[in-house]
């Protein structure tokens, strides 16, 4: 597929109509051939759900809780091994939800809650990532409880004082429990830190979000090293970037009137109504770019919620592409993603968003 | 001193050695995709038949002056250990020249030359038809110290 479209450029020397036809025929097969390979790399995380669902059917049976389970997003395609890694590790969430969190009928009433619990299993894109999320409703997470216990085994110093979010995230450790006894289903400590070693092993991030008496919400955040990304092509100097498109909500080439400088460079830009910071991606990795942002292209991506504007020379269009990991070599390199191989064979770097408003956070306060 | 064959190739005008059985392939130089954030030497990755490879420019990496690139130029595709895992990874050199038989009494231990040199990089000095060789230990030229260096 990929010395198919390398000898695209010889193409041009040589007219000739028969060679131009069985090559355009050629081109036709092996872009078939590609989508269905990629079809076979890409499925559906709803078999990973449908687990999930008879996990909850038999639990609630065995621990007479009445869960219902809503499903969203079973559609989003994930990397065939995502889908396998990630199912031991939700259905895991998922019991501790039942046992743990969802308190029984009767305490639901006395709570002023329905009786039947509610746990929302859901799978979307986000900002080149995928979430899947677990949202329980039951009496959420007990930060003083676990930091009791933490303090207890000495995981955490009984002076000090970690925020709300560094407690939860002691549930992760080995070993720890706060259930006070040990059920048929859960409570032996083990498994929220396979649960994050799991996701760790797919470069994923756990985020909780609890609020006592209210539900729990387990974010998982996977990102694309596996999958296959739709990315946007992007020009800098005479080097190319994959944007996925995922993170991308709009580009433009802004008018002057509406870049502002602060300290003598482009660093505002006003897209309509909102006024976003301005990135210049040359700059940042210091390449040859366009200085002005008036005669550059403006991409604006989205990173956790926030939007800013990324400066890059040329917009030159959109693929899809498989990633690649450029190894250990490059790890600690921030903002890149990975290496995509390109139409032509060479390699485009695929930009991380929120490594690139980190990276840019990190310049401006060296500079400051 | 493993005596074996060696690849050799010439840097700066001098002869150097890595082990052939490490060597995987001898490219021509190919177009680069340099990334952000590295030392000069590491000149970024290329495409070889669909693997991402970094590649390491050896001049720059032993502090030699930059050459343009002729026709000579090669990258030696090479396997190196690296803290967890075993990669290929490219080295560009000014030209490759051939594959030596080393016995090991060609091979003499590499001299000291006082605190300001080091040479830990260096497995051995090979005497082969009155030039001499510098065999070069892959594992520590290309790699923990790359690897850690990409992130100043």
């Amino acid at each position: 597929m990929q010395s198919l479209i390398q000898e695209d450029p010889a193409l041009a020397n040589h007219v000739d109509q028969r060679l131009a036809g069985n090559l355009g025929q050629l081109k036709r097969i092996t872009a078939g051939l590609q989508r269905s390979a990629m079809a076979l790399r890409m499925v559906p995380i709803r078999q990973a759900f449908q687990k999930v669902s008879r996990i909850v059917r038999d639990l609630s049976r065995k621990a007479d809780k009445s869960v219902e389970l809503v499903l969203s997003g079973e559609d989003t395609e994930l990397d065939r091994k995502v889908v396998e890694e990630i199912t031991d590790p939700l259905m895991h969430m998922v019991r501790n939800s039942i046992d743990h969190a969802i308190e029984p009928a009767a305490a639901r009433r006395a709570a002023g809650k329905r009786p039947q619990a509610r746990i929302a299993l859901s799978a979307y894109h986000q900002g080149g990532h995928i979430v899947i999320e677990i949202a329980d409703d039951g009496k959420g997470l007990d930060t003083q409880k676990i930091k009791a216990r933490a303090i207890e085994r000495g995981l955490i110093a009984p002076g000090a004082s970690p925020s709300a979010d560094e407690i939860n995230a002691l549930i992760f450790e080995p070993g720890f429990s706060t259930a006070e006894k040990v059920t048929e289903i859960s409570g032996r400590g083990v498994g929220m830190d396979v649960v994050r070693r799991n996701i760790d092993a797919l470069r994923g991030r756990v985020e909780i979000a609890t609020e006592q008496g209210k539900g729990t919400t387990f974010s998982i955040r996977l990102p694309l090293t596996l999958a296959v990304l739709d990315g946007l092509i992007v020009g800098v100097g005479r080097e190319r970037f994959v944007m996925p498109t995922t993170g991308v909500r709009e580009s433009l080439r802004p008018l002057p009137a509406h870049v502002h400088n602060v300290q003598g460079s482009p660093r505002v830009v006003q897209v309509r109504d909102s006024l976003l910071p301005l990135i210049s991606l040359g700059e940042l990795f210091g390449l040859p770019h366009e200085g002005d942002p008036c005669k550059a292209t403006v991409v604006v991506i989205e990173d956790a919620g926030s939007q800013v504007g990324l400066i890059v020379d040329t917009l030159l269009g959109k693929q899809e592409v498989v990633i690649k990991s450029l190894g250990e070599t490059f790890a600690s390199v921030r903002g890149i993603a990975g290496g995509a191989i390109l139409g032509d064979g060479r390699i485009g770097l695929i930009l991380d968003a929120h490594g690139i408003v980190e990276l840019e956070r990190g310049v401006n306060r060296a500079a400051a | 001193m493993e005596a074996g064959k060696y690849l050799t190739f010439t840097l700066a005008g001098e002869e150097y050695g890595v082990p052939v059985l490490r060597v995987r392939e001898i490219i021509k130089m190919m177009d680069i995709t340099e990334v952000p954030q590295v030392p000069p030497h590491v000149k970024g990755v290329l495409n070889l038949r669909g693997k991402v490879i970094p590649v390491v420019d050896l001049r720059l990496k032993f502090g030699f002056t930059k050459v343009d690139i002729t026709s000579r130029t090669c990258i030696i595709v090479v396997e190196v250990a690296l803290a967890a895992s075993r990669v290929m990874m490219g080295v560009i050199v000014d030209h490759v020249s051939e594959v030596l038989n080393i016995v090991a009494d060609e091979i003499a231990p590499t001299p000291e030359f006082g605190d300001r040199v080091c040479t830990d990089h260096i497995k051995g000095m090979a005497k082969v038809k009155g030039t001499v060789k510098i065999l070069l230990d892959l594992d520590r030229v290309l790699g923990t110290d790359d690897a850690a260096l990409s992130a100043a």
